[in-house]
């Protein structure tokens, strides 16, 4: 692996990882563009690719989270819990748009909780569930699309 | 409490005018770029900075949030800090509704800029990826105007 792939296999993950998106946005205040970023987080910090990897497992930081964070109080975006009609595929997550509209805004949710729309014209849901097993439970919060 | 009064207009002035705002993140230059990426260095390099263009939107409406609950806390019944915490409930609510659709569109673009450097010359990939971070500038964009209350 190059070293410019090493370091955008780190910065795919930057969105995930709460010390490194505050220290690059600190960094770019200071005229450092991202890839000189990474690679000053990276020396300072001496991570290794493998304990960045670990970070994927995280979730991806909200604004929700941030508010949270900064001491202020999130509303609660959880709507009442209603059986979906069909299961999402349990490997990829992936609901239909068919079912996504036959749900919307009438699934269980909890904050962090997150639904993603793909390319493909499905909708893609993501868990509060950490390691990326697949759910005994799924859940939807924000709706979007549809 | 006219102090606290004094404080949310102030801010209150400062969330509502236009894109010049001190607090408010400017992603012009990313949005403005519409020729196609040549190489996969240039590519890594403009997802990285949608990235962090990201990030600082969330953050900003964040502090903001943050700033408007405190106001209201202190001053209730005050107009100024109640229409203060709308303006930040509704940017709130307009970056949660793109936020995902930005993450989407990054992720997939990141996944072909993967595939782009593995194979410098593939012109598929370049295409592929030209064709998804379309996507993302749209989604920052609309993240961008979230600060202001999102795209009506």
């Amino acid at each position: 692996m190059t070293t410019s792939s090493s370091i955008f296999a780190l910065l795919k993950i930057a969105g995930q990882f709460v010390p490194y998106v505050n220290i690059a946005e600190t960094l770019i205040e200071e005229g450092y563009t991202f890839g000189h970023q990474m690679q000053k987080f990276a020396a300072e910090q001496d991570i290794t690719l493998a304990e960045w990897s670990d970070a994927r497992t995280q979730n991806k930081i909200t604004l929700d989270d941030e508010i949270a964070k900064l001491g202020g109080t999130v509303p609660s975006t959880i709507v009442a819990p209603v059986e979906p009609s069909q299961p999402p595929d349990p490997y990829t997550g992936e609901y239909s748009a068919l079912e996504f509209a036959r749900n919307a805004g009438k699934l269980a949710g909890k904050p962090g909780d997150r639904i993603y729309s793909i390319p493909n014209g499905k909708f893609k849901l993501v868990y509060g569930g950490a390691g990326g097993n697949v759910p005994t439970t799924w859940t939807l919060v924000e709706t979007i699309g549809g | 409490m006219k102090r606290v009064s004094v404080l949310a207009v102030l801010a209150l002035l400062l969330v509502s005018s236009c894109g010049t705002n001190l607090g408010m993140v400017d992603t012009k230059s990313l949005m403005t770029t519409t020729t196609a990426v040549a190489t996969p260095q240039q590519a890594q390099k403009l997802l990285a900075e949608a990235e962090a263009a990201r990030v600082a939107v969330r953050d900003s409406i964040a502090r903001s949030f943050v700033t408007a609950q405190q106001n209201l806390t202190s001053a209730p019944q005050d107009q100024s800090a109640i229409k203060l915490m709308n303006a930040a409930i509704t940017a709130r609510t307009a970056f949660n509704k793109v936020d995902p659709q930005f993450t989407a569109a990054w992720q997939v673009a990141a996944d072909a800029v993967d595939t782009w450097t593995r194979a410098p010359s593939d012109q598929n990939a370049a295409v592929t990826f030209n064709a998804m971070y379309a996507s993302v500038r749209k989604s920052l964009t609309d993240l961008s105007a979230a600060q202001t209350g999102g795209v009506q």
